[in-house]
């Protein structure tokens, strides 16, 4: 089986190849990297960006301290700002997969307040600040030499390209194979790329969501049950996609269809 | 009062196969909605559920609710079916996802 750093080369060339007007970075922007219209209407959008409540919203969670007097800075390496290209990393400790959603919660149970809902409300918000803070940064996901770290990377591998639900689709099946072209109404987006972009405003929910979300929302779609946010299977399909997108800039919080 | 009783018992003879279809049909359910159910587990091992077991199932619960037996057991194979088929193609995807990695 390749390795990791083989896998990032072939899924990279594989897209540049298949989109060779895209710029590398630009993949971090969806079907709108690869369709001029949607594009235009995209620019047009962004000079009233839909994810600026949640944003505001973010920063000023963020920014509040817990009952206990701690707060996230406390939590979080250089005090939570600009770090987010570097998730989700593997716990060598605890042999998991490791979100900035699921380290954000972990933040909140050590200092005695509730978790967050992981999907969208005030983890989305909190998680669009901190990509914003973050915006430009090289994604670095790291996979340590480790038996449990390339067995979670596989297990997020495997999952991208099996084939799941009642339609039999794979996330491969529409991203990789079908990338750029029409379902209905919407163009498919490549696989390289877009999960830098979250978490995302969607004109589909009308308002913000998170990866994990999306992953929900796309299993659905193919009539396959989804799991539950930050289940092993999703962080480790996060892991892998993550990876994936090596090199190319934090770009959340985005606006998507 | 003879007439009568010999109506009665008429009566309850001919219910007799009514109520034994009843009967046998919630057991027919019951059986199905039990393979159902064992089947449906081995997809959730597999980590394979599809939408359309948990709909089917919960719809033949609905049935048996209302005391529809034979669409009960009927919606429970169905859910069976499914869920064979979602265990089937988690064990394909298990040889056959690997052609399917860039390279």
């Amino acid at each position: 089986m390749a390795s990791p750093q083989e896998d990032l080369r072939a899924f990279q060339g594989y897209f540049q190849q298949r989109f060779p007007d895209v710029p590398l970075n630009s993949f971090v922007n969806g079907a709108y990297a690869i369709d001029a219209k949607l594009r235009a209407q995209w620019h047009a959008l962004m000079q009233f960006p839909p994810y600026s409540f949640a944003l505001d919203r973010g920063k000023q969670l963020f920014h509040t301290a817990f009952d206990n007097g701690s707060s996230y800075a406390g939590c979080l390496a250089n005090g939570g700002v600009g770090i987010k290209q570097n998730y989700p990393y593997f716990d060598t400790k605890t042999d998991k997969v490791v979100t900035l959603a699921l380290a954000i919660n972990r933040c909140r149970t050590e200092n005695g307040e509730q978790p967050l809902p992981y999907k969208t409300g005030d983890m989305a918000a909190i998680l669009a600040y901190m990509a914003y803070t973050s915006r430009g940064n090289a994604i670095d996901i790291k996979i340590p030499q480790d038996p449990a770290a390339l067995a979670a990377y596989r297990a997020g591998k495997e999952f991208y390209y099996s084939r799941h639900g009642q339609l039999n689709f794979s996330c491969a099946s529409c991203h990789v194979q079908n990338a750029g072209k029409r379902l209905r109404a919407e163009t498919l987006s490549p696989a390289l790329g877009p999960p830098a972009s979250f978490p995302v405003y969607r004109s589909k929910w009308g308002g913000m969501g998170t990866l994990h979300r999306r992953f929900s929302g796309c299993l659905r779609l193919i009539r396959a049950e989804p799991f539950p946010p930050q289940s092993q299977t999703y962080r480790n399909l996060e892991y892998f996609l993550m990876y994936m997108s090596n090199g190319l800039p934090v770009a959340g919080p985005a606006s998507r269809p | 009062m003879y007439k009568r009783t010999i109506a009665s018992l008429l009566a309850a003879l001919f219910m007799l196969p009514a109520m034994a279809g009843a009967q046998s049909t919630k057991a027919d359910y019951r059986s199905a909605y039990q393979a159902a159910m064992a089947a449906h587990e081995k997809a959730v091992a597999h980590q394979s559920q599809w939408t359309a077991t948990n709909e089917a199932l919960a719809s033949a619960e609905q049935a048996a609710h209302k005391g529809d037996y034979a669409e009960a057991a009927d919606l429970a194979r169905r859910a069976r079916a499914l869920a064979r088929q979602a265990v089937k193609q988690a064990e394909q995807q298990d040889r056959l996802w690997e052609q399917a990695v860039i390279r």
